[in-house]
């Protein structure tokens, strides 16, 4: 179990609020779900609370552990139970399927064997539903391929947290199938999951704890029907725009 | 205006130590980078590959090439007042010690250091880098140390081949237009060049490596967002590259000839 805590998070980019004074604590070993309208910053925010970007003002508390001023040694812990699926896969361009799964388990297991490693590469691959060769590069692979790929990389050290940045988008559907059942696995375990999908349904399904983000500022959090049922009316617009318009072009 | 003057001042100050930071953090990641086990061990091979080995065919040209013009002027006209002899200081002194060790870092910043600062600002725009830090690996000490250590050793070793190249490849060249035994030239050659002609060659290179490989990388990893930047951070970083090595040519040379 890990707890991801904000505290007065403010990211400003080119004189441009872009998170607003966020604080909030993200239960462990639940999903936690960000939702928001396009640009409200929902993927800042889940960079900022893993540690990818640094917040403006504001703390990013790792199990009471400040995350901004950890050691390299108490990072790279922090690193080996956590994973991360980009937005755009963010494969490393210049290595193969393989190169991009293995540099992961070479730092944080480098005793490890590599008949070890080959087999939980190969093994993981096959979760996430890659079939293809595994010495192709990033730019050789579809879009759902490289959601797989980039999944697989997040789960191939075992990490007991993950951030998932809309990880279905631009899938087409039975890989979007093969990628929502793993996640629906994820979240049936003891993972912590913090992440912010584009697929309404799923996000039903899935969210433990719902993040409603609008232009920067948390509006409102707590389990869906929580949220659903509050009388804030731009929290109660902003849900409904997003959970329950399937054309609009938000979430 | 005066508001603006300040801010501007206090930004470029504010640049300055950034840039301080960065280069002392790329350098304290490059010391332990022999003694631990390091995962960039591969990055670095292929960055001497890149830089070291595979601009030898052009170093061997361009220092022949030089090598044989100062051969044919030296012959042509240095006899015409007596000073024949002077042909091999003169070699020495462009091959080994000035043009030498410039040329070199001109090739590395054409060559490496344009590839550095793009490699690097197309990794920060596709969220690479994000993704090292996600995977617990230190951009600084993957991607930066190996490089400024691969730059640097590559323009020693260039500066190395561009001597033997210049100063062996202009005994062929001699050949052709009065035709000397070896051990004569190589025995006249080598008693012009002097101990204090290879430090101060040395430490040019090593010098311009320092500065080629910094600039690159500081200016590839200042990419922020857009794919616009990089050709921008790319002139960036070649302009610096330039301007600093010729100001540390300039500064090394002063101080060789007033010592």
């Amino acid at each position: 179990m890990i707890n991801i805590k904000l505290e007065n998070v403010t990211f400003i980019r080119n004189n441009r609020k872009i998170i607003d004074d966020v604080s909030l604590e993200f239960p462990s070993g639940k999903t936690s779900v960000i939702i928001g309208p396009s640009g409200c910053g929902k993927s800042t925010l889940l960079k900022i609370a893993a540690g990818l970007i640094p917040p403006t003002t504001g703390k990013v508390y790792v199990d009471g552990e400040n995350l901004l001023t950890m050691n390299r040694k108490e990072l790279l812990d922090f690193r080996k139970k956590s994973g991360f699926v980009f937005q755009d896969a963010a494969l490393w361009a210049n290595k193969s399927v393989y190169e991009n799964m293995i540099l992961p388990l070479q730092v944080h297991f480098p005793e490890m064997e590599t008949d070890e490693k080959d087999q939980k590469i190969r093994s993981m691959l096959k979760a996430v539903g890659y079939t293809d060769s595994l010495l192709l590069r990033p730019a050789q692979l579809s879009n759902g391929e490289r959601k797989m790929v980039s999944l697989a990389r997040a789960l191939v050290i075992s990490p007991i947290l993950l951030y998932m940045d809309t990880p279905l988008t631009l899938v087409d559907p039975s890989v979007s199938a093969k990628m929502e059942r793993l996640i629906l696995d994820l979240h049936s375990s003891d993972y912590t999951v913090i992440s912010n999908f584009a697929n309404p349904s799923l996000t039903k399904r899935i969210s433990d704890f719902t993040i409603v983000m609008k232009d920067g500022r948390v509006i409102s959090t707590g389990t869906i029907k929580q949220i659903s049922e509050t009388g804030d009316r731009e929290v109660s617009d902003t849900v409904s725009a997003v959970l329950y318009h399937q054309n609009s072009n938000s979430v | 205006m005066l508001g603006r003057l300040g801010r501007w001042f206090r930004h470029y100050i504010k640049g300055i130590f950034y840039a301080l930071g960065f280069f002392f953090k790329v350098v304290k990641a490059s010391m332990p980078f022999f003694r631990r086990r390091q995962i960039g061990k591969k990055v670095l091979t292929m960055q001497i590959l890149f830089t070291g080995f595979e601009a030898l065919s052009i170093i061997a040209l361009i220092a022949m090439a030089l090598g044989a013009v100062i051969i044919i002027q030296g012959v042509s006209l240095l006899p015409q007042f007596g000073q024949r002899e002077l042909t091999f200081p003169i070699l020495i002194t462009i091959i080994t010690r000035e043009l030498g060790p410039l040329l070199c870092a001109f090739i590395i910043i054409a060559r490496s250091g344009t590839a550095i600062a793009t490699e690097l600002g197309h990794n920060v725009v596709s969220h690479e880098i994000e993704a090292y830090i996600a995977s617990g690996i230190d951009p600084i000490g993957y991607l930066a140390a190996p490089r400024f250590l691969g730059v640097t050793v590559s323009i020693l070793l260039l500066n190395l081949y561009f001597n033997f190249f210049g100063l062996v490849g202009s005994f062929f060249i001699t050949q052709f237009i009065e035709p000397v035994q070896a051990s004569d030239y190589f025995r006249k050659l080598l008693s012009y060049l002097r101990l204090e002609d290879i430090v101060s060659s040395t430490l040019k290179s090593f010098t311009f490596g320092i500065i080629i490989s910094l600039s690159s990388l500081y200016y590839g990893f200042k990419v922020e967002q857009s794919s616009t930047e990089v050709p921008q951070m790319v002139i960036k970083a070649v302009g610096a590259s330039f301007v600093f090595s010729i100001l540390a040519d300039a500064v090394i040379t002063l101080i060789y000839y007033t010592r």
